[in-house]
């Protein structure tokens, strides 16, 4: 289990996250929403303990991670997996290196194993014959399936998927949904996933939680989103332009807080 | 006043933002330091990137000293004209070249070759996430990425300055036999009375200050980047331009101490 606890965080006194709480629950999939820049990815961040958050407490497994110190952290960390939304795959290793690196650091098991793990691994994300491949090779898709198979290399409990399906035809951003699925059915892996996709929002999340300006707006069930009065909840799920959230104001905001940064 | 609090306002944010990146690479040469308790595991990083800085800088460093001699020793036989005999070319042009050329040119060509390379590498998996990546995998990009790095530049730097050297001695003799009409044995004789072992020594010591610093920019650049494509592009030339800087200043340094 996860708690955030009165979390908050600002970049250059501007605030990201203002007083988060939140608790992920152990073998669920919690899908984070809101709109781009709202906070998501560096929420991501703090449950890795990548970042410290400015105030406030984030609790893995009833562990503390942002007094940690980094030797701590990193044990920490082996519990979880993460996705990055371009895959982040090492660009001077081969499918094969990318994937075995975890387990050459942080095990003694014999090359020969390690070697067929990572064929399992490819093999559960449909892609078994890419591993001499290098992440030039692949297409997007490809990418995000290795990289997938990377974050499942060490086992973990809790896999962090940021923005799985952003870039993807709508037939891979469904591939994508139902390994999402499955880790979280077969493997009971705790799926904490960032997207503004709303299909993918629908399809695989127990819970969601809806980030607007820094603040959690909505927390609760697909269902319960979708029933949802709230007009800025209500203009982000259908995809609206006008309503609450205004567009143009914000972008004329940002210029003038910029124009007030070089005054 | 508005204008001098304007000056003191740019001066004091340049100040804290000079003592903030100084206290950052300091940070950073700590880490890397303590990581060398992982260099007998990670010796195959360290091996690759001996590859990378060293070998593959071998033709660059040729060419480098090659005409580091012959143009050291044609503007020397032109400064000694009417003062002194074109014997004494061959001793004052090796003097120059294991003690400042050698090293100090060497430097700087790889200051581009390396320190920007390294800047431009971490830079790139700085932006595409995989130094983040490396993070969440529990591994320590100090560890993984700036040991080998620095480890290697610091190294290799002093052994391809001593092929510098030699190559500049031979580029100065070629144009000191061809071109000047002086025997190699007076040539031979000239450098060999006046060589000092410390000569050398001194501008070995010089390369691998220049091999630390080089590299330890180009990391702690790299680490920094931010802003895409264009991030990279600017850690690139500021890797460059403060590893060239970095030389010419720790060259007149150790110059005090070692002359």
């Amino acid at each position: 289990m996860i708690e955030l606890v009165h979390l908050n965080k600002s970049y250059d006194s501007k605030p990201v996250l203002r007083d988060v709480n939140m608790t992920i629950e152990r073998g669920k999939i919690t899908v984070i929403i809101g709109r781009s820049g709202c906070g998501k990815s560096v929420l991501l961040k703090l449950i890795l303990g990548l970042i410290k958050p400015d105030k406030g407490q984030v609790f893995v497994e009833g562990q503390e991670i942002t007094t940690m110190g980094q030797e701590e952290i990193y044990k920490i960390r082996r519990k979880f997996g993460m996705l990055f939304q371009n895959a982040a795959l090492f660009d001077s290793m081969t499918v094969e290196e990318n994937m075995a690196l975890p387990l050459i650091e942080h095990s003694d098991l014999p090359y020969d194993v390690i070697k067929k793990r990572v064929q399992e691994k490819l093999s559960m994300v449909g892609m078994p014959e890419v591993k001499d491949l290098k992440p030039a090779e692949l297409s997007g898709g490809m990418r995000k399936r290795v990289g997938l198979a990377r974050a499942l290399m060490m086992e973990p409990e809790i896999v962090l998927y940021d923005e799985p399906t952003t870039g993807l035809d709508p037939i891979m951003a469904d591939v994508i949904n139902n390994i999402v699925i499955g880790f979280n059915e077969n493997l009971g892996i705790t799926s904490i996933v960032v997207t503004h996709d709303m299909g993918s929002v629908y399809k695989i999340a127990d819970r969601v939680a809806m980030i607007q300006r820094g603040i959690v707006l909505f927390d609760g069930t697909p269902d319960a989103l979708k029933k949802t009065k709230d007009p800025v909840v209500r203009q982000f799920i259908e995809g609206k332009a006008e309503g609450p959230i205004k567009i143009n104001r914000e972008i004329i905001y940002t210029r003038k807080e910029q124009e007030e940064k070089l005054l | 006043m508005r204008m001098i609090y304007f000056v003191l306002h740019i001066i004091g944010k340049k100040a804290l933002k000079f003592i903030s990146e100084s206290g950052g690479a300091f940070i950073l040469v700590g880490k890397s330091l303590r990581s060398l308790s992982h260099l007998y595991k990670d010796r195959r990083l360290v091996i690759e990137q001996m590859l990378e800085i060293g070998v593959r800088s071998l033709p660059l460093v040729v060419t480098v000293g090659i005409f580091t001699g012959a143009v050291s020793a044609w503007q020397a036989a032109y400064q000694f004209q009417g003062i002194l005999p074109l014997s004494y070319v061959g001793p004052a042009t090796s003097k120059v070249i294991f003690i400042e050329l050698g090293p100090v040119l060497t430097a700087l060509v790889l200051a581009g070759r390396v320190g920007a390379s390294i800047a431009a590498e971490l830079g790139s998996m700085k932006v595409t996430e995989q130094i983040d990546a490396l993070e969440t995998l529990a591994i320590d990009p100090i560890r993984f990425l700036a040991m080998p790095r620095i480890v290697a530049a610091t190294t290799m730097m002093p052994i391809l300055v001593i092929f510098a050297d030699f190559i500049a001695l031979f580029g100065a003799f070629l144009v000191i036999n061809m071109l000047l009409h002086v025997s190699a044995e007076t040539f031979f004789n000239g450098v060999k009375s006046y060589f000092q072992v410390y000569d050398v020594i001194s501008g070995l010591l010089k390369a691998l200050v220049f091999g630390a610093t080089t590299s330890i920019a180009g990391c702690y650049i790299g680490f920094q980047t931010s802003g895409g494509a264009e991030g990279v592009g600017r850690s690139t030339i500021k890797a460059f331009v403060v590893s060239s800087a970095l030389i010419l200043m720790n060259d007149y340094i150790l110059a005090m101490f070692l002359f």
